[in-house]
């Protein structure tokens, strides 16, 4: 193992990681108030890229693209949440399975309106090529996806700390029942929040489809598969622990990929297992 | 004015109250007393729009409003302000930030500085999480975050539950500086002579589900049959 192997595994991973804490961010921030899985995250993901590749195709415009990507996908998910999870609300069951059926709804509908064949977004010259580290070159792409995730986690830990809103998500997450009893209409925030992670979803669709690359039934399911093993490794509803999480599921992924690919599976679960059977509240979480 | 007609409410199929008649005006603190089990928390709730319980007849009206039915935020937007059983402050949440997040304005109403006059002890505090304070902070940050939504009636469940005496003391005086003022207060409590010493009247509630002794607070403290007969464990 050469210097050079390891800081570009280093790189894959962190870079990586980038791209899993944009998911999971969403997907925790929604599980955090509201204590909804939502397994409708990674179809999200999936209808967020193809929006941003169908608009990169008509204007050659990224930034346009993960703006009109983005927005489409908040808006699903208020249609999601109004009209499906709000008749359902605090019944566990009936809400995971609701957010199945319209994951696999969002799978097949991408699949007839796009295509079944793998699609990648195109890159402008700018975002494409690679920056010279020093001793080893690295795609720019990449270096650029972590640093938009750095500055998404700031700018969402600022949210959550400093202002009122932030405030009120937490005291919702602290004690639902009490928030409304001093006047916030707590389903309006519900809403709101729910439109924020979808947002963010549909944000890091675009970005994993020049990142990854889209296949429908495959790119949502595996997305939301490593968004899962994020959040449950970090803490479910923590934003600290998605941010370790990612991180940790980066660096495994690869290095795993680069050594030892047949084990891929094996070695993305295995740690989320020993931290269940350790510290089921997850690394950041807290216990019920 | 707080009007409660006929209420009922039940827990499933299991009701609770069964008829409740219950006044509180602006600037009197009216006592709820009753054994436990009774319903006060119950009523309380019901008030509030809490649910459980489910309202399942008669009428609350507050303000000209009929609330009975209203979700839980409307009625505090209509100037209910709740220090429910249990105080339920922000666990994560600052003392400073489980006062201003639901605070609303009023003129000459209460702000942050009156709240920390009130309440000296929430200033020296003010960084610390709910989940870090002792019962009687949370007890004094349960009170001063409703009063910060600026209230016209305050509810008030079992404040003195679990309290050294020093702190209930201070409670007490608290609750004798709010009467008077533009507030209407509904205490819920099993402390009989914190209840005596700030109400001017006082309800008990028998098993039944309905009210089954009110009247004036001196009258109750002279009269040893209903409170042998009602309050006595």
């Amino acid at each position: 193992m050469t210097m050079e192997f390891v800081f570009f595994q280093l790189l894959n991973g962190l870079s990586f990681a980038g791209l899993l804490f944009l998911v999971a961010s969403g997907f925790t921030l929604i599980f955090g108030l509201m204590r909804v899985v939502n397994l409708a995250h990674g179809g999200f993901y999936l209808v967020g890229g193809y929006i941003g590749l169908t608009i990169v195709l008509a204007t050659g415009n990224i930034w346009l693209a993960a703006l009109g990507g983005a927005l489409a996908v908040g808006v699903l998910g208020v249609l999601m949440e109004t009209s499906l999870l709000r008749r359902v609300r605090g019944q566990e069951l009936p809400e995971v399975l609701l957010t199945i059926g319209v994951a696999f709804m969002l799978g097949d509908l991408t699949l007839a309106f796009w295509g079944g064949d793998p699609r990648a977004m195109p890159l402008p010259d700018y975002l494409s090529g690679s920056v010279d580290l020093g001793f080893i070159g690295y795609p720019r792409f990449r270096v650029l996806v972590t640093l938009l995730a750095v500055a998404v986690g700031i700018a969402l830990w600022l949210l959550m700390s400093k202002t009122r809103v932030g405030a009120i998500v937490r005291a919702g997450v602290d004690d639902r029942e009490m928030i409304a009893a001093l006047g916030i209409n707590i389903r309006l925030v519900f809403t709101g929040l729910f439109f924020f992670g979808a947002l963010l979803a549909g944000l890091s669709g675009v970005v994993g489809a020049a990142f990854l690359g889209l296949v429908p039934g495959e790119s949502d399911i595996e997305i939301l598969l490593f968004a899962l093993v994020v959040v449950i490794l970090g803490g479910l509803g923590s934003l600290p622990g998605a941010a370790i999480g990612s991180v940790i599921v980066g660096l495994i992924d690869a290095f795993a990929k680069a050594l030892v690919p047949e084990l891929a599976f094996f070695t993305l679960f295995a740690p989320m297992a020993i931290v269940l059977v350790l510290r089921p509240e997850g690394l950041l979480g807290r216990r019920a | 004015m707080l009007s409660i007609e006929n209420l009922r409410c039940a827990y499933g199929t299991a009701e609770i109250l069964r008829g409740i008649d219950m006044d509180v005006h602006v600037g009197e603190v009216v006592a709820l007393l009753g054994r436990n089990g009774m319903g006060k928390t119950s009523l309380v709730r019901s008030v509030a729009g809490t649910r459980p319980p489910v309202v399942s007849g008669g009428t609350i009206r507050w303000a000209g409003t009929d609330t009975t039915h209203a979700p839980s935020h409307e009625r505090a937007r209509l100037g209910m302000g709740l220090v429910p059983q249990g105080r339920h402050v922000f666990s994560s949440l600052t003392v400073h930030e489980n006062l201003t997040v639901a605070a609303r304005r009023r003129q000459n109403g209460w702000d942050l500085d009156e709240v920390y006059a009130f309440f000296p002890r929430l200033q020296e505090r003010s960084r610390s999480r709910g989940r870090n304070l002792s019962g009687g902070e949370q007890q004094m940050l349960a009170i001063g975050r409703a009063l910060m939504t600026n209230p016209q009636l305050l509810l008030m469940d079992e404040p003195s539950e679990g309290l050294a005496p020093a702190v209930i003391a201070q409670i007490r005086e608290r609750i004798q500086q709010l009467k008077g003022s533009d507030i209407a207060v509904l205490l819920v409590e099993q402390n009989l002579g914190l209840a005596l010493s700030v109400a001017d009247r006082v309800y008990i509630l028998g098993d039944e589900g309905r009210v089954a002794w009110h009247g004036q607070a001196s009258e109750l403290e002279a009269d040893d049959d209903a409170q042998q007969r009602l309050l006595a464990v």
